[in-house]
């Protein structure tokens, strides 16, 4: 274990320092995480990442007044090659796709975010009460999570959003169940190294309860890497997302979507614009969420950090 | 600062790099245009079988229509008018019993035994007898030789479809004697479909060289055929996406491209070749079920019209491709008992209105299923329901979408719970009995409720009863009057298109053959 690593703070102090991050830890892991979060945008790739994803932030926040037509609107020749009145084209059926493309986000950004978050906080949850309890519930939840190991994740996710029908909400679920399991993995395994810390140990001596125990002294030390896996994974659903809407098994047509978008342009490889621009669209903002969450593993993770610089160099 | 690559990107750039690189590399497989003598034809394989009587798909019976002759045939494309094949036919008054009596006595298989009526007789039975998917054609006709040159086959009811049904590719007459000595029967033990698929036993102008359900048949001339013999002595039909016909057919590795949509005939210029739009045997309609409960407001006549009368027709025809029809009823235009194109529904949204207002529908969302994943000639149906959707919307009928894999959209209209949504129909022969089904107590009318009709039973009953030239007469008028009840909405005759490489000088490709390899030029 190398000193600095946030999720096991007081076993290799000195008796002083861990007298202290005993008494009071939660201050100091949210110290720590607050002092290294503005410099993890600070790096080269986490500062482009930041800059592209505030520009998508700020087109999905004003789409309506961003958009130049209705993106339902089937008013213009049918696939007109981009350029004119219609900047990057129309598409099969004569809409704006630019209109389109900035409509959608608003629909692919918060879907995105926001199944990312239910999955961290259901996952972890799960992890942090299979780490923290073991035996039995243990290997309940785990195994559980490794029968949703045991299939690719786009393949689960299309059984199960073909069997609640297409939708938004089906295909958030479906990203749902089949991404928590990751999450579990990681804060079991934290909750697993720290449940026996000095820490907790006194914790539970003094009479805090099991949850008490799990809130306030495991979880600032579990938050980071989830934190992490989490900006990592927003890339990841954002194309399961696409992967569905082009299987036909997310947003319901006719609201815009990058991933059917380009699911209408592979049948028409003349109109290039078609599938190309939901294509660069979706590249930018994985790769910005994957820049960013590069840059905040180096930052709060220095340990994982550190093994992926002695790989990559 | 020392920039590191994070790994994730690192993986991203490989990925692009294998990708770029397996792109490059593939492509070579397929091999160029075979030269001289050899056609290479390319399509979407939905092939399962050349087994002429077990067949039942479009790879399969473009295969089997080079390989296999069939008792009676349509000339020049022509499917209002049956004609001698193999055999010529005579219908008895009554449309109850027809004789065949050998025609082309110089017919002979690919092995050089000639063409006999117990071939006929035991490739009828054989068809009726395996279950296959294609035995409903024969079901109620019973097959008897009369004598070395005739044949009767009899129905119980009057059977005016039969000269219509027998050119069908699936009724090929089998060399008999071969096939029964490789396990073939003409009952449910046949055994005789890989020997077919490997060995083709027919007396048409090609016969199989090999076959391979996945890549690609190779058929090549059969010298004992008794027409004109081929110009090209060998045809490679290949499997491939639209996409690559497209690219094949400009670059010339490929003569023919059978499943081009109208975009990509479009690139197709005079230097590259030149595209056969030919009348599609699809229909595109829209159902209403009639069910009350089920059907909603689209169980109100009143509301069916306002729908027909809100759709935009030529804005459908548009997306369906230069070469498509506008339809009056769902019998294709070039069928027997076709109503009239100029009768087809119009736009009138004042009428709309004045409908909409008679049905009081207040705008309730209307679910509306149709399949996402299919296409009929180029036709995506998940744009055909954006776009019905978009302009039923100006209208002021509010439709919800409701998209699914085909099999599961078909499930849920056989079910007859789904209030409206977007159906399909090829016909199995070109016949307007074939459309029986669409009237109230047939298969597809069950499933949109639509029990009874007492003046569609009437003019139904009327059709039936019609002979020879009378028929065209009264099988429009019935589905004329089934149109008016808007329970089926007509939208659109796709388009058949075929692609002809400019090697190809001079080819037949009509509504029953989309492209004759025996005397392409």
């Amino acid at each position: 274990m190398s000193i600095g690593t946030p999720k096991q703070p007081p076993t290799h102090t000195t008796s002083a320092s861990a007298e202290a991050a005993d008494r009071n830890p939660v201050d100091r892991g949210v110290k720590r995480w607050q002092l290294r979060f503005p410099k993890a945008l600070r790096t080269p790739l986490g500062f482009i990442g930041a800059i592209i994803l505030t520009i998508w932030l700020i087109v999905a926040l004003f789409a309506p007044l961003l958009a130049p037509f209705n993106p339902l609107a089937q008013d213009f020749p049918r696939l007109s090659a981009p350029g004119g009145e219609n900047l990057l084209g129309t598409d099969t059926l004569g809409r704006d796709v630019l209109s389109r493309l900035i409509v959608a986000a608003r629909t692919t950004l918060p879907a995105a975010v926001f199944v990312v978050i239910c999955s961290a906080v259901l996952g972890s949850v799960l992890g942090a009460i299979a780490g923290y309890f073991g035996r039995a519930v243990d290997e309940i939840i785990m195994r559980i999570a490794d029968l949703v190991f045991a299939f690719p994740t786009i393949i689960l996710a299309m059984v199960i959003a073909a069997a609640l029908g297409p939708g938004l909400k089906n295909a958030i679920i479906a990203i749902l169940l089949v991404s928590w399991p990751s999450y579990a993995r990681v804060t079991r395994s934290l909750v697993m190294s720290a449940r026996n810390s000095e820490y907790v140990v006194a914790g539970r001596l003094l009479g805090f309860s099991a949850g008490k125990s799990l809130i306030r002294e495991i979880s600032p030390n579990v938050l980071s890497p989830v934190v992490v896996l989490a900006t990592l994974d927003v890339g990841s659903a954002i194309l399961t997302m696409a992967g569905l809407s082009f299987l036909s098994l997310g947003v319901v047509p006719p609201t815009p979507d990058w991933g059917a978008m380009i699911s209408e342009g592979v049948s028409q490889f003349a109109a290039w614009w078609i599938a190309f621009f939901p294509g660069l669209c979706i590249l930018t903002i994985v790769m910005a969420f994957n820049f960013i969450g590069d840059s905040l593993r180096d930052s709060l993770d220095p340990h994982t950090a550190q093994e992926v610089g002695e790989t990559t160099s | 600062m020392k920039v590191r690559l994070p790994r994730r990107a690192l993986a991203i750039g490989s990925a692009l790099a294998l990708t770029f690189g397996l792109a490059a590399c593939s492509g070579g497989d397929q091999g160029g245009g075979e030269a001289g003598d050899t056609i290479v034809a390319e399509t979407a394989f939905n092939l399962k079988t050349i087994d002429p009587h077990r067949q039942f798909e479009f790879t399969g019976s473009t295969i089997d229509t080079a390989i296999y002759q069939t008792a009676l045939e349509f000339k020049d494309g022509d499917l209002t008018k049956p004609t001698d094949g193999l055999c010529s036919f005579e219908m008895s008054d009554d449309n109850k019993k027809m004789t065949l009596k050998l025609k082309q006595k110089d017919a002979k298989f690919s092995n050089g035994d000639p063409v006999t009526m117990d071939d006929v007789v035991f490739s009828f039975e054989r068809l009726k007898g395996i279950k296959g998917n294609p035995s409903f054609f024969l079901d109620g006709v019973s097959i008897k030789k009369v004598d070395d040159e005739t044949v009767e086959l009899t129905s119980k009811k009057p059977n005016p479809a039969l000269p219509y049904i027998l050119p069908n590719a699936s009724i090929g007459i089998v060399n008999s004697k071969v096939v029964k000595e490789n396990e073939g029967t003409t009952d449910e033990k046949d055994g005789a479909e890989a020997f077919l698929n490997e060995n083709s036993q027919g007396s048409g102008p090609y016969k199989v060289e090999k076959y391979d359900a996945d890549s690609q048949v190779v058929l090549t001339a059969n010298e004992h055929y008794n027409g004109p013999e081929p110009k090209y002595k060998r045809v490679v039909l290949r499997n491939v996406s639209a996409e690559t016909q497209l690219t094949d057919i400009q670059s010339g590795q490929a003569q023919v491209a059978y499943d081009l949509n109208s975009e990509q005939a479009k690139q197709i210029d005079d230097s590259m070749g030149e595209i056969a739009s030919l009348p599609s045997t699809r229909s595109l309609y829209i159902f209403n079920n009639t069910d009350e409960k089920l059907g909603g407001p689209a169980a109100d006549p009143n509301f069916r019209k306002a729908v027909m009368s809100a759709i935009d027709y030529a804005k459908l025809t548009d997306l369906a491709g230069e070469g498509s029809q506008r339809m009056a009823s769902l019998v294709p235009n070039e069928f027997v008992g076709a109503v009239p194109k100029e009768d087809a529904p119009e736009k009138d949204l004042a009428q709309t209105k004045k409908l909409l207002k008679k049905a009081g529908y207040d705008g309730e969302k209307i679910p509306f299923h149709y399949p996402s994943d299919q296409s009929v000639n180029g036709v995506d149906l998940a744009q055909l329901a954006e776009t019905l959707q978009a302009q039923l919307k100006e209208a002021g009928i509010n439709l919800a979408l409701k998209p699914a894999p085909s099999s599961t959209q078909l499930d849920g209209f056989r079910s007859a719970k789904q209030p409206m949504g977007i159906g399909t129909w090829g016909a199995d022969y070109p016949d307007p009995t074939n459309y029986n089904v669409f009237i109230p107590g047939g298969s597809v009318a069950d499933r949109v409720n639509w029990k009874s009709d007492p003046k569609l039973k009437k003019l139904a009953a009327e059709a039936e009863k019609a002979k020879d030239g009378d028929r065209d007469a009264a099988y429009a008028k019935l589905y004329k009057a089934t149109t008016d009840t808007a329970v089926w909405i007509p939208l659109v005759q796709p388009v058949n298109t075929v692609a002809v490489g400019s090697s190809i000088s001079k080819y037949v490709s009509n509504a029953d053959i989309s492209f004759d390899f025996a005397k392409a030029e």
